[in-house]
């Protein structure tokens, strides 16, 4: 199933709702993410305050975006890295292209990054002729399959371990297990082997400090650092959006993004990286590019209500809370964010006409927005994204019935007679068959209100 | 009390901690229970002779690496590590085993306090690397499994004498 479209959401949700074997592996995902999110919101006791202040710092980042962003890049180069500017994903990758032609890569070591993942960066580096190796264990594992992620923090949950094995057999010639531990090791022997021999590093950004110009990542597998550590050459990719005010402002962040993500109280490393290195002869690589991507951004800035898309921190909570989610996982969504938060974003930054049936992938139940770290009203997004669609897509049978709904419901007559017909077409009339294929409809009472009270 | 509480939530994290007045007997003591022959060592002073200085190419070669931390998080069991201090970038994360000694006076409460800390000087370190464990995975049906590209296991000796 890889490679699915957005614009076939239905089908696709089908086809996953039949594989008991996906099903399983995100209820494991979705409720044991979901509990240990809960657990470690439980564990501290400003919890609410906290992710109202980061709404607040997010807020204020956004709505003067322009400024903190020309910050952020003058104080980045001050300190010796060199800030690219792209305006869509094309631009975004001849600028990586370039860059690893100029400097003669061959080999590229990446780290996880959601935002290369959305510009296909891979796709347009190996078109170029270089070999693009991810390193972080889900995603290395996905690469070797030739599938997109599923999960933002948890790209390879809808694979077994059995898969995994048959994979590093075929692939890395691995003789045959499923434990767990041999497969890890594999991976890290293999992976070893290219960190060692690569020309280029390529890595995302969780935070972009204006007021220091310092890029923070935060991972627990340990190959950020070697990535940003080992090539000569490391190129830092971030959406505009991830840029914040102040150095001190992470003490907020650093608490919710663990928390809301994987239940930790901090993830295994952070990196913090200020410009490259002062001497010569320091460990790191000799050059810092880091690629400010727009993509659709602006468009999403420039409106009041659709603004607070971009305060969000790619922590994944909301897909593990939802229950469209946890049921047809992140491949039937068809694109690279998957969840509530992919139904609001895929539609802002790829167009609404490819994405339409995204917003409809929601029950409204609003469970994204009580778990989201940064307060993001999905609901109202979602909404207001539908809004947008309905006029253009809403089928000319659904517009009548709610034209006659209304009619009905604005006339004391006109409703009368509808529970009296009601009443006595129940049994006759059957009632859509795809709400009572798995349920059954609860008989209208034989009288009404309306009567019981006349009678009393 | 600081180091207690360090020692406490590292450990919760599947770190080792030895709280001493005495690091060179404890650094001893680790290694000979590792049984470890090729050990890395930073440029700080002092582990020169626990091991050797390596090289970019040489890093893959080793058991076990040795550095010091600049800082600590008591309420996260923390290292605090700042590359323009030491070597240490790449031997604290590329030998199976990282061995870190951080001084008791440089614990500080909280993540805010070592922000802060970090925010005092001229300007921010180039690379200043946060290690709380050592390094994990779950991406194989939410596994657990300690020791991906990083260390597989992670001692901070906590050095009491000053």
């Amino acid at each position: 199933m890889n490679h699915l479209s957005s614009e076939t959401f239905r089908e696709n949700a089908k086809a996953a709702l039949a594989d008991t074997q996906l099903r399983g592996a995100l209820k494991n995902a979705t409720s044991l993410f979901g509990d240990r999110r809960k657990e470690a919101a439980a564990s501290l006791p400003n919890w609410e305050a906290l992710r109202t202040q980061a709404r607040a710092i997010k807020d204020e980042a956004l709505s003067h975006l322009d400024r903190y962003l020309e910050e952020f890049a003058s104080k980045a180069e001050r300190r010796g890295a060199t800030v690219h500017r792209a305006h869509d994903a094309a631009e975004a990758n001849g600028i990586i292209c370039k860059l690893a032609k100029a400097h003669h890569a061959r080999i590229i070591v990446k780290s996880k990054s959601m935002t290369t993942e959305e510009t296909h960066l891979n796709k347009a580096l190996e078109a170029a002729g270089m070999q693009v190796v991810e390193t972080d264990l889900g995603e290395y594992i996905i690469q070797l399959a030739d599938e997109p992620p599923s999960h933002i923090i948890a790209p390879a949950i809808h694979k077994t371990r059995g898969q995994i094995a048959e994979l590093f057999t075929a692939e890395l010639g691995m003789p045959p297990t499923d434990d767990v531990v041999q497969l890890t090791t594999t991976a890290r022997t293999t992976l070893r082997d290219r960190f060692a021999t690569a020309d280029m590093g390529i890595s995302g950004v969780n935070f972009a400090i204006a007021e220091t110009g310092t890029i923070v990542i935060v991972e627990n597998e340990g190959n950020i650092r070697l990535t940003t550590s080992l090539p000569r050459v490391h190129v830092a990719v971030m959406g505009i959006e991830k840029v914040i005010p102040r150095f001190a402002d992470l003490d907020v962040f650093l608490k919710l993004l663990p928390r809301s993500g994987t239940g930790q109280q901090l993830t295994t490393y952070q990196s913090f990286i200020t410009g490259t290195k002062r001497h010569a002869t320091d460990e790191g690589p000799e050059e810092l590019h880091i690629v400010l991507l727009d993509n659709g951004r602006s468009r999403m800035l420039a409106h009041p209500l659709t603004r607070q898309s971009l305060a969000c921190i790619r922590c994944g909570a909301c897909l593990n809370a939802c229950p469209v989610y946890q049921q047809v996982g992140g491949h039937a969504y068809g694109s690279v964010y998957p969840g509530p938060i992919g139904a609001v974003i895929t539609p802002q930054l790829m167009g609404i006409e490819k994405t339409s049936q995204l917003p409809f992938a929601s029950s409204l139940c609003g469970a994204c927005r009580d778990v989201c770290p940064v307060k993001i009203d999905i609901p109202e997004l979602l909404l207001h994204l539908r809004a947008e669609i309905s006029p253009r897509k809403g089928s000319a049978a659904e517009r009548l019935a709610f034209k006659l709904w209304a009619k009905v419901m604005t006339s004391p007559a006109l409703y009368k007679m509808s529970s009296v017909a009601g009443r006595l077409l129940q049994h006759v009339v059957p009632i859509s068959r795809a709400w009572t294929n798995g349920r059954d409809l609860r008989p209208i009472e034989s009288k009404s209100f309306h009567e019981l009270w006349k009678n009393e | 009390m600081s180091s207690e509480i360090f020692k406490k939530n590292l450990e919760s994290v599947a770190g080792h901690c030895v709280i001493t007045t005495d690091v060179t007997d404890a650094l001893r003591r680790i290694i000979t229970d590792l049984r470890a022959q090729r050990i890395a060592v930073s440029d700080a002073p002092g582990l020169a002779e626990f091991g050797v200085v390596p090289s970019a190419t040489e890093i893959f070669d080793f058991e076990v690496g040795i550095t010091n931390a600049q800082a600590a998080i008591a309420e996260t069991g923390t290292l605090v590590l700042d590359s323009s201090c030491e070597r240490n970038r790449l031997v604290s994360v590329v030998p199976p085993v990282h061995i870190a000694i951080v001084a008791a006076s440089r614990i500080y409460p909280t993540l805010a306090d070592v922000l802060a800390m970090l925010q005092s000087g001229s300007e921010v370190s180039p690379a200043i690397t946060f290690i709380t464990g050592p390094s994990r995975t779950a991406d194989i049906e939410l596994t657990l499994t300690i020791g991906v590209h990083g260390p597989r296991e992670l001692y901070v000796i906590i050095d009491e004498s000053t």
